[in-house]
């Protein structure tokens, strides 16, 4: 396992150091990605919890889209970061933490897409969300709020 | 100076300094904040460059309040942040430019919500294309505060 991880950081996918302004760059960029994913998630969650409730649901969907981009955005500046450093990072609880929660609001998302998503596009506008979609709203809000935090704090706990 | 060193010396200053998780603390809640305002920012911008084209923007009111929660929240955060190290942050030019940008970037916001409501559609994808720009500036003058000294 360190043997890969160290070969990671050799090879071209670890060379944010290497390149002047690599790694604020690649921060820079997480943090583009994280606001554009958080507010595609706003947009559909506030729908869904009643918050926003006469958005119509049907064409507030298409900024999953957004979301999806901002996660793209996030998770790729973020592979790079981690190549840079693999061993630090996989040392650092916070940094793990931050994964589960991760993969939590991926499984998350899966649940909304699969479980949820067909019926709420027939949502008229000004009525409630079945309750299955909104426990997704809010978990989304907390994993997501969770992994900013977690995010922001990895520098801290050395 | 000598205002902004006094504000670095208070007691609240110190605290949030010298006390392990304070500074952490509150660099999470101005990254939430950020979350939310820049987030709902570009929602609107890209409302207006087309995606969801049919949504009326009266129903995108309630986002509007909680962009606002969001600006409320990461100029208290922020504050204390900034009289923490008052004097090394008023005279880095990465932190004025991030001031200039997130000042234009909320007056360009509110012009184009407004232009939205009227629904006088003409320049509202210029204006949008402004907005986006001014707040993925403010992100990366942000960031850079922490490797220009």
């Amino acid at each position: 396992m360190n043997d890969f991880l160290t070969s990671l950081s050799q090879s071209w996918l670890g060379s944010a150091y290497a390149v002047a302004w690599g790694f604020p760059l690649l921060e820079t960029l997480h943090f583009i990605g994280l606001c554009i994913l958080f507010g595609g998630l706003l947009i559909i969650d506030a729908r869904i919890l009643g918050f926003a409730r006469q958005l119509p649901m049907k064409p507030a969907m298409s900024f999953t889209s957004m979301a999806v981009a901002g996660f793209a955005i996030a998770a790729t500046s973020g592979i790079f970061m981690f190549c840079s450093d693999p061993l630090r990072y996989v040392a650092n609880p916070v940094f793990l933490a931050k994964i589960t929660l991760i993969l939590l609001a991926g499984l998350n998302a899966l649940w909304f897409w699969f479980g949820a998503h067909g019926r709420l596009a027939s949502l008229a506008d000004g009525e409630t969300a079945a309750s299955n979609a909104k426990t997704i709203a809010w978990a989304s809000l907390a994993l997501w709020t969770g992994v900013i935090v977690l995010g922001r704090l990895i520098p801290y706990v050395e | 100076m000598s205002f902004l060193a006094s504000l670095e010396g208070s007691a609240i200053a110190v605290l949030i300094r010298e006390t392990m998780w304070t500074y952490p603390g509150i660099i999470s809640v101005h990254a939430i904040g950020m979350a939310i305002v820049v987030g709902i920012g570009l929602v609107f911008a890209l409302r207006a460059l087309g995606l969801g084209g049919r949504i009326p923007i009266s129903s995108m009111d309630p986002l509007l309040k909680l962009a606002w929660i969001g600006v409320g929240l990461n100029v208290c955060s922020g504050l204390l942040l900034f009289i923490a190290d008052a004097r090394k942050f008023l005279t880095m030019p990465t932190f004025q430019i991030k001031l200039a940008l997130l000042v234009a970037a909320t007056i360009v916001f509110v012009m184009l919500v407004r232009r939205l409501e009227a629904n006088r559609s003409g320049n509202d994808k210029a204006l949008a294309m402004i907005s986006l720009v001014l707040w993925l500036g403010a992100i990366t003058a942000g960031r850079l505060t922490a490797y220009i000294k």
